[in-house]
């Protein structure tokens, strides 16, 4: 059995496979786990699809337990949210989009601009749960895309951007009942009742305490220098 | 008449949103943005009613005329058919 701190929690899993192990080198921890994951083989094959499609069984064993982590988090007050999740001196930005809006492009523009005050905590996967001091909080895991960028560590969410491209760059601050379906776009669905009644409130819970805005953003420079004013402006005149 | 079922509201700001357990039970994507008299009126629908009890409902958690009830009943229904979201 591989134990790892995962969002806070003790995950057990006992794959099949060693990639998962490699995987999660960062992640291990000892103690009596918070919930133990385990995936059929037809879970697993369930992910030979889309861009994951050829991929070697290990890896497909990795995304399916991440799938079930992931479904699992709304009952201990988390949940999965497909962004870059960076953290600017200490501040945690969960960039959301679709793939292939260049998220990643993105999230690099910030790095350029911040050098190391920005760290990318989980470029494409993280995992957001509710402190017990209430407040929300990123978590870097080992699953975080094809560049790679992940660090073991956690962030309080101060904003999410909902980024979309753009010919010129803009940024302005949504609501929370505007932000809702993009919001619920980059979470990972459940696929029964129960499930979705746990996570639609804990949604609306993080679009409430975080600030929220929509970015249309070209790949530029310009971009994530427009988006810290407008997000950090108070802070810093950067 | 009842609306079909496999929705889960969720109040965000002034808005609710239906949003869908499965993909098929939504037909129009995976949630529907519903105002304070469509969530009222969607929320009722979720088991058998007739429009009188709707139109009651209106009248009283609004406090307009049956007029108005009416017609707000009659667009939510006729826009509900359209979705394709009545059993």
């Amino acid at each position: 059995m591989i134990t790892c701190r995962f969002a806070g929690l003790t995950v057990a899993a006992d794959p099949r496979y060693p990639y998962y192990e490699r995987l999660v080198r960062d992640y291990r921890c000892d103690g009596a786990p918070d919930l133990t994951l385990s995936v059929t083989e037809a879970e697993l094959l369930a992910e030979d699809a889309g861009k994951n499609a050829g991929a070697d069984l290990g890896i497909l064993e990795a995304l399916a337990l991440y799938r079930k982590l992931s479904l699992a988090l709304p009952a201990y007050g988390g949940l999965f949210l497909h962004a870059a999740c960076l953290s600017v001196d200490g501040c945690g930005v969960a960039v959301t989009a679709p793939s292939g809006v260049g998220k990643s492009t993105h999230a690099a523009l910030w790095k350029e601009l911040l050098g190391e005050r920005c760290e990318i905590v989980n470029g494409d996967k993280p995992l957001i749960r509710r402190g017990e001091d209430g407040r929300f909080y990123g978590y870097g895991t080992p699953f975080c895309g094809k560049e790679g960028w992940q660090r073991n560590t956690a962030v309080p969410l101060t904003a999410i951007v909902l980024l979309e491209r753009g010919a010129h760059d803009e940024v302005v601050p949504t609501s929370p009942a505007e932000a809702f379906p993009l919001l619920y776009a980059a979470t990972l669905p459940p696929r029964d009742e129960a499930g979705l009644r746990l996570l639609l409130p804990l949604l609306s819970s993080l679009a409430a305490s975080v600030r929220l805005y929509r970015a249309r953003c070209t790949p530029r420079p310009s971009a994530a220098a427009l988006c810290y004013r407008t997000i950090f402006e108070k802070e810093s005149s950067l | 008449m009842k609306r079909r079922s496999g929705f889960v509201l969720e109040t965000v700001g002034g808005d609710t949103y239906a949003v869908a357990v499965t993909a098929e039970a939504a037909g129009v994507g995976s949630m529907v943005k519903l105002n304070p008299t469509a969530a009222t009126l969607f929320a009722l629908l979720e088991t058998e009613t007739d429009t009188e009890a709707l139109v009651a409902a209106l009248m009283e958690k609004y406090e307009v005329t049956k007029e108005v009830a009416e017609r707000d009943v009659a667009a939510f229904v006729a826009a509900l058919g359209e979705a394709k979201l009545l059993d």
